[in-house]
């Protein structure tokens, strides 16, 4: 016969193994769903700069294709392409008319650039985490400890564990 | 250990050794802002430090390293400077491709004179350039320089912002790459080093 404590380990670790598995569905299922099941490679931006854009933000418009705040992922490149006719900075990199530069996005950040074809002088870059190996483990482990937990307590509330001698108690009293 | 035996290791040793160097070697990636395709420079004529006229078209076949600062600058034009004798220095023979040009922000206060004074103190070859405004104006605009004077109640005290990026020439005369103000110098240098070995093969 099964001694308390065992069937406590048990129950512990079948609610381990029901949650991590279910974590791992959801998690593994959401990942498939975004990516095609391929991780997610590191992509180049082609930001255009448009003939006149200049002359736009000297009058206070706006460049309509450009918006002021941007999301990008880790090692994304911003590849600014200048068909204006006077030079444009964003952040550290200068870009004369006719030509292009790129800006490496680094670490996961939110920040604000200084940016010259934009009406306030700035563009807001959010930087978000990739979607990594050790990412995804973290959605498995965010979803199956709370989970385990959650099931172990509801299990013991729905069907209580009984102990031997719980059992021979209630022999006893029959 | 038969001859033969011995000869055959050694070749391949050296065909392994070669391979793998030939797989293992990556193109040199520059560390400035790469300017994609490289665009004319915009021309600069103006008054040097050297006494005569400077004429950006006669660096032609050498390499330019072009700054934007004032004399009167109290940090980073004079850590800039020093970078660019630091350069010129890890250099050695090959400085004598490269010109260093300081063109200022100030040119109130930035005389031929006042140039020459303050650039003998890092490197007397080093080109000091200033003008009339209106020229400068053209040449900031060109190459997309802020400046503005700090106002205070002084008018020789002032302090001028300005831009702190350092410009890449190269030989053909094309503006190729530009680097922050805190690009480690061996990056520059390597980069110097790579675009004059281009150069020589082309």
């Amino acid at each position: 016969m099964r001694s308390g404590i065992g069937k406590y380990f048990l129950r512990i670790g079948l609610s381990l193994l029901v949650s991590f598995g279910m974590g791992f569905l959801i998690s593994e299922g959401s990942f498939y769903i975004l990516n095609q099941g391929k991780p997610p490679e590191n992509q180049d931006f082609i930001l255009v700069i448009p003939k006149g854009t200049a002359d736009r933000i000297e009058k206070g418009l706006t460049v309509p294709s450009i918006s002021e705040n941007m999301v990008f992922y880790e090692g994304d490149r911003i590849i600014v392409k200048n068909e204006d006719d006077v030079s444009h900075q964003l952040g550290p990199v200068w870009v004369p008319a006719g030509s292009s530069g790129t800006l490496d996005l680094g670490q996961q950040q939110k920040y604000t650039v200084s940016c010259s074809f934009q009406p306030n002088k700035s563009l807001g870059l959010d930087i978000r985490q990739k979607t990594d190996s050790a990412t995804r483990i973290q959605g498995v482990l965010a979803i199956g400890l709370p989970s385990s937990v959650l099931l172990f307590l509801f299990s013991i509330v729905l069907k209580p564990i009984q102990s031997g001698s719980d059992i021979g108690h209630n022999n006893d009293e029959k | 250990m038969n001859n033969k035996l011995v000869i055959l290791l050694v070749i391949i040793i050296a065909i392994v050794g070669v391979g793998s160097a030939f797989f293992m070697a990556r193109p040199h990636g520059l560390a400035g802002s790469v300017i994609d395709p490289p665009v004319k420079a915009p021309a600069i004529d103006l008054p040097s430090s050297h006494g005569e006229e400077f004429h950006l078209q006669d660096q032609r076949g050498k390499i330019v390293l072009l700054f934007f600062g004032y004399t009167f600058c109290p940090d980073v034009c004079p850590t800039t400077l020093f970078d660019m004798l630091q350069i010129k220095k890890r250099l050695g023979d090959k400085a004598e491709q490269v010109s260093f040009v300081f063109v200022t922000v100030d040119p109130d206060r930035d005389t031929q004179e006042q140039l020459s004074r303050y650039l003998k103190s890092f490197d007397e070859s080093f080109y000091g350039l200033t003008g009339e405004e209106s020229e400068l104006e053209q040449i900031w605009s060109d190459y997309g320089v802020y400046r503005e004077i700090q106002e205070n109640n002084s008018s020789t005290t002032y302090l001028v912002d300005h831009t702190s990026r350092l410009y890449l020439i190269d030989q053909k005369g094309q503006l190729s790459v530009t680097y922050l103000f805190d690009t480690p110098v061996e990056d520059i240098v390597s980069d110097l080093k790579y675009i004059l070995k281009q150069g020589d093969s082309s």
